[in-house]
């Protein structure tokens, strides 16, 4: 059966992935072999960016890679291999499937094939009805969770429950990453390192994540930028994004903490992790081959990999490796703080500084940090810097406390006022520049 | 008791079921015949087919739903596995089907395709709510749209006096009411198809109900408002973090779904409101200022509430507090309608009293940005500068 396709796919057989299927796998023997030998004769391999029509509704199984599925223009969600593209997602008015990674493999079955198998074989007809379920299942557990968590953290008033918000076992992975040009950083925040265009892509997981005294917990994903960075306040990291894949952590991040959070799809498992907004890739990784490094060593390999060279010849690396190992029982015991930062959108009509609408927040995390390990990078990808290099990627095991965000900006006392004054001296300059904006 | 003749028979997931099979699922089902505010429980050994009424499912929970014969309510799993309840409006006919019968004689066609269609309808908010995310910004700030919230408005007004404590609100300091009688207004409406925020599609239409008190602040009269339930989701996110109020989120239906005699129901774990109201006739001015003690602005209607954007503990300014003042703009209004309230009952609602009067406002409306009132600019700037 010829594939209906405006990529001209390369064939390819994937009759391994096709067993493993749930609709095929209750099959007779027989009629299973049949099937994934059919479906392997029509699988094509498509490249990313790739969009395929399925005008009348056919089933498609997706072997390997991912693909973003729209209906009428709009964004339906994210189909990672393998999955059975069901007319609930794909057999609905004006379809379309987006494929976003390389080397993505769909086979596609006819509508008219999928109905008799359908009305001709009950395995079949059940197989699909399990498969179809579990996505139900799913889609209803995450209706339930958004729900249940709209109700535990908002107060009779209506108001948030507030911090600190704590999660236990949380993993880290930390991947450096260094382009011709780093993340554009606000007015009132400098750059660690001049010079240096090297950062870090945070995917976290937070398995219990919930306030004091809160009914229930919620779980979550996150993919988040964090640029080292000096402020007023201090040193620490920027963040001008952050897409958690939930609603309940977009409200909290957004409301409690301001952070720069928009709801999204992320995934992290053994093998990488990836993210996608609007059904579109923002970023996806491969590592693999985890090794337990101590402390000392994780931290020191994490500052080689966020330093540049000359830091490293001057032992930079050697010594925050040392100050590890020293404050290792604190950081296990009480845990270290971080610094977050990040800015607050202001209004237009009550500036909060000379400068613009915007202030500056710190959101400061504690982490107890349990295990740590490498990983070795193999891939990465990144929509919009298609010259991002990946330079390390580091896995941790964390316990996480975020307590209260406070206004940057807005606490300019004498203290730090002649502790910055380097910064503050700026802040003519940053004036004169902003109007002539 | 029998089934009523015909049931079964045209229902999505029944209708390819051959005539000897619809006589078997007939004679196993068990009809129940149902008044209104009964509660009925799910279970997972039949399939529940609302036959005729209406009724609110509590699938999980806190997931609720309004559905209304002729439907099936859920063949697969009710509650994803949980038994479900749900709580009727009106009379009807309930049909119990052991789930057996139905797996045994429905196709395996209608099944999927059942199950298709309750995932679809599941989905769909997940896949809006993604959709909205448009109205964030640019990765650079991931900051809210300002522009203004635009649209049609249909809206319900029923004045009660204060004896439901749960519903009156604590009010902040300097703000005092209009009535010594506790006053609230029940708000429950809905957001026309064309509501949206200026040039961001997709329109962001959706019911939503409001407790409202009349107070006077910093010389302003005007209708305090506490709490806002609304069912969109992303409408929750943008209302708080915008105009700064307290929205939750609800479940408020369009009365338009509801027929005759016209109804709004809005609901959530602590509020449960339901309002039947009939021949309207035309509301007037004097009424509305009698009944709320704001005077009637045909162009303006006074909406006062704490500002709480962005005042969750972060900073100086925000611990010394921002009470705001913002007001809603209505461009238009078709008409001020004064129904007559037929029943209204909650949960919450032990003694529900009287209303005193009831108002239908439908209007365009702009809600722009607001600006706080009690800090000036000069002062912000003294702040910053003396740290």
């Amino acid at each position: 059966m010829p594939v209906v396709a405006l990529n001209p796919g390369e064939k390819v057989i994937a009759q391994g992935v096709l067993l493993g299927m749930q609709p095929i796998v209750p099959l007779p023997p027989a009629l299973q072999g049949f099937l994934s030998t059919w479906l392997a004769n029509v699988g094509h391999r498509y490249s990313a960016g790739i969009k395929l029509p399925n005008p009348s509704g056919n089933l498609w199984f997706l072997t390997q890679g991912t693909v973003s599925l729209r209906t009428t223009g709009h964004f339906h969600r994210v189909a990672r291999a393998p999955a059975v593209l069901s007319p609930v997602d794909v057999g609905l008015s004006g379809p379309e499937i987006l494929v976003l990674e390389e080397n993505t493999v769909l086979h596609q079955m006819p509508a008219a094939n999928a109905l008799a198998l359908n009305s001709g074989n009950a395995d079949w007809a059940d197989g699909m009805i399990a498969a179809t379920e579990e996505d139900l299942a799913a889609t209803r557990s995450a209706r339930e969770a958004t729900y249940a968590g709209m109700a535990d953290y908002f107060e009779p008033s209506g108001a948030l429950i507030e911090g600190p918000y704590r999660s236990t076992n949380v993993r880290l992975v930390l991947v450096v990453v260094e382009d011709t040009k780093r993340p554009k950083l606000p007015w009132n925040v400098l750059p660690a390192l001049p010079g240096v265009q090297r950062w870090i892509r945070a995917y976290s997981h937070y398995t219990n994540f919930r306030a004091p005294g809160a009914p229930s917990s919620y779980e979550y994903q996150e993919l988040a930028q964090l640029v080292p960075c000096i402020t007023a306040a201090g040193v620490g990291f920027h963040t001008a994004q952050m897409y958690p894949d939930g609603v309940m952590p977009t409200a909290v991040g957004r409301e409690l903490y301001a952070f720069p959070k928009r709801c999204a799809e992320v995934w992290m498992d053994g093998d990488g992790g990836g993210a996608a907004f609007q059904g579109k890739f923002l970023f996806h990784t491969e590592w693999s081959n985890p090794t337990a490094l101590t402390l000392r060593q994780w931290s020191s390999e994490l500052a080689e990999a966020l330093l540049p060279s000359w830091a490293s010849t001057l032992g930079v690396p050697f010594v925050t490796g040392l100050f590890a190992w020293m404050l290792g029982p604190v950081i296990r015991r009480l845990g270290i703080p971080l610094r977050i930062f990040t800015d607050r959108e202001g209004y237009e009509d009550s500036p909060v500084t000379p400068l613009g609408n915007d202030e500056m927040v710190r959101a400061p995390f504690r982490f107890k940090v349990n295990g740590t390990r490498r990983l070795d990078l193999d891939w990465l990808y990144d929509v919009d810097r298609l010259t991002l290099q990946g330079l390390g990627a580091f896995e941790a095991d964390v316990d996480i406390a975020l307590h209260e965000s406070y206004s940057v900006s807005d606490r300019t006392g004498l203290l730090r006022f002649f502790r910055n004054p380097w910064l503050r001296a700026q802040v003519p300059a940053r004036g004169v520049i902003e109007w002539l904006k | 008791m029998m089934v009523p003749p015909g049931a079964l028979y045209s229902l999505p997931p029944f209708d390819t079921v051959s005539p000897a099979d619809k006589a078997v699922m007939n004679a196993a089902g068990i009809r129940v015949d149902f008044g209104a505010d009964e509660v009925h429980q799910l279970d997972e050994d039949h399939v529940a087919v609302l036959w005729s009424g209406k009724a609110i499912l509590h699938r999980f929970a806190d997931v609720e739903r309004l559905v209304e014969g002729k439907l099936v309510l859920d063949i697969t799993h009710p509650g994803a596995g949980r038994p479900a309840r749900f709580h009727t409006l009106d009379a009807g006919t309930l049909l119990w089907v052991p789930r057996s019968t139905v797996q045994a004689v429905t196709d395996s066609t209608a099944r999927l395709q059942t199950v298709y269609e309750q995932t679809h309808d599941e989905r769909s908010d997940l896949a809006d709510l993604a959709d909205r995310q448009t109205w964030v910004g640019p990765p650079s700030s991931a900051h809210l749209s300002d522009d203004p919230y635009v649209g049609e408005l249909d809206h319900v007004v029923v004045v009660l006096p204060g004896a439901q404590s749960e519903l009156v609100p604590v009010l902040p300091s300097g703000c005092t009411p209009l009535f010594g009688d506790g006053r609230v207004l029940l708000v429950a409406g809905w957001h026309g198809p064309s509501s949206l925020f200026s040039g961001h599609n997709p329109p962001a239409p959706g019911g939503h109900a409001e407790v409202l008190v009349p107070v006077q602040w910093n010389g302003v009269k005007g209708l305090y408002c506490a709490t806002v339930w609304t069912g969109q989701l992303m409408y929750v996110h943008v209302v708080r973090e915008l105009y700064g109020l307290l929205a939750r989120s609800g479940q408020v239906f369009d009365p338009d779904i509801l027929a005759t005699p016209q109804r709004i129901v809005a609901w959530d774990r602590r509020l449960r409101l339901r309002l039947s109201y009939g021949g309207a006739t035309l509301g007037s001015a004097a009424n509305w200022e009698a009944a709320t003690g704001v005077p009637w602005d045909p162009t303006r209607l006074p909406v006062l509430w704490r500002f709480r954007r962005h005042s969750f503990g972060v900073g100086p300014r925000f611990d010394r507090g921002c009470d705001g003042h913002y007001q809603i703009g209505l461009i238009s209004f078709e008409d001020l309608l004064a129904p007559s309230v037929e029943s209204m009952d909650g949960v919450t609602l032990a003694t529900p009293a009287a209303p005193i009067a009831a108002f239908r406002i439908v209007a365009d409306f702009r809600l722009a940005d607001p600006s706080p009132l009690d800090s000036p600019l000069l002062a912000r700037a003294a702040a910053w500068l003396i740290g």
